[in-house]
């Protein structure tokens, strides 16, 4: 026991100074970069947020136009598995649900990384300085937001069309995806062995978060570090981890003591 | 797993599809290809339903057989 102990915390001090090393080495590399490269290094990323500001309005209606043929063909994709899905025998049911949950799962991944570049995109002209800079940049970007605008409420659109495509497949889910109850309602319209398939998911996303949201701050810290990036980025990330760390230990603590007090 | 079961067999002598059965518990029609397949093991709840259904034990439904130690 003391061995295994003694083990643990030997290991934690290899990790540490590894991360030492590994640091060491980035840094005087970074440093050795900047140095030789600086001017340089910050005038092509100068141009890029230059080129990435003058391009808003094209990048974010290219971003439209994936959004939408990628959710319609998706929409239509999901539509003929849940026509297929009513006639289907036991064994096609498995192949076709399988079929139904795997473009599902495409589908809203792709909503998200649409929505979460049109956030990014947007944000390179959401600055005073950029927008004090001409008039023709102050249109280009009303236009852009128009755009912006136009493909969130799409984004958002599609996902009750999809929700309620699911629920046209299996009556038995319930829930209003406009509403604010509509996760727990969902959730409570599962059977045991879809909760368990969430229950499961959430835990991987958890643990994912546990090993990323370490490595975010350390390159925060960095950036703030080697390109004044500034503070807002390093807080943003700690408050994310702190708040998940926070809500699933209450939530363990909470159903803990439910069973603990139940009689 | 060591958890067996006979649940397809006693589902077509009732002459019902996964799709009826699961109406029946109280479950999607997944879960119950899940179950049937050893992949998912139930609670006792749905056990006890399953083996009510199908009018028998939810010993002669599962078999749980002890796995072998060397």
């Amino acid at each position: 026991m003391k061995t295994r102990k003694i083990n643990s915390y030997m290991k934690i001090v290899f990790y540490m100074l590894l991360g030492a090393a590994i640091g060491a080495v980035l840094g005087a590399g970074s440093y050795i970069f900047l140095n030789g490269y600086g001017t340089g290094f910050e005038g092509i990323a100068g141009q890029l947020y230059g080129w990435l500001q003058a391009s808003i309005l094209p990048i974010l209606v290219v971003l439209l136009v994936f959004s939408v043929a990628a959710g319609e063909f998706s929409c239509r994709k999901m539509k003929k598995i849940m026509v297929q899905l009513a006639d289907a025998e036991d064994e096609e049911s498995d192949r076709l649900e399988y079929e139904e949950e795997k473009w599902g799962a495409l589908s809203m991944n792709l909503n998200v990384i649409s929505q979460t570049f049109c956030m990014i995109v947007l944000s390179a002209g959401y600055s005073s300085n950029y927008l004090s800079s001409s008039e023709a940049a102050r249109g280009s970007f009303l236009y852009a937001c128009v755009v912006f605008i136009i493909c969130m409420a799409y984004d958002s659109f599609w996902q009750i069309r999809y929700v309620k495509l699911i629920q046209l497949g299996h009556p038995e889910k319930l829930g209003d995806p406009s509403s604010i109850n509509f996760q727990k309602k969902w959730l409570e319209s599962c059977d045991e062995a879809e909760r368990e398939v969430i229950y499961r998911s959430s835990y991987k996303a958890y643990m994912m978060l546990g090993r990323l949201m370490p490595i975010l701050l350390v390159l925060t810290m960095l950036a703030n570090l080697l390109f004044n990036t500034g503070m807002l980025a390093v807080i943003v990330v700690a408050v994310i981890w702190l708040v998940v760390t926070l809500t699933y230990t209450h939530s363990c603590v909470s159903l803990k003591g439910e069973k603990a007090l139940m009689k | 797993m060591p958890l067996l079961n006979h649940l397809k067999e006693y589902r077509s002598r009732l002459g019902i599809n996964q799709t009826d059965l699961g109406k029946l518990a109280g479950v999607s029609r997944q879960t119950i290809s899940l179950i049937e397949r050893g992949d998912y093991s139930p609670s006792v709840t749905l056990a006890l339903k399953l083996a009510k259904i199908c009018q028998v034990t939810v010993e002669d439904i599962f078999v749980y057989e002890e796995e072998e130690r060397e």
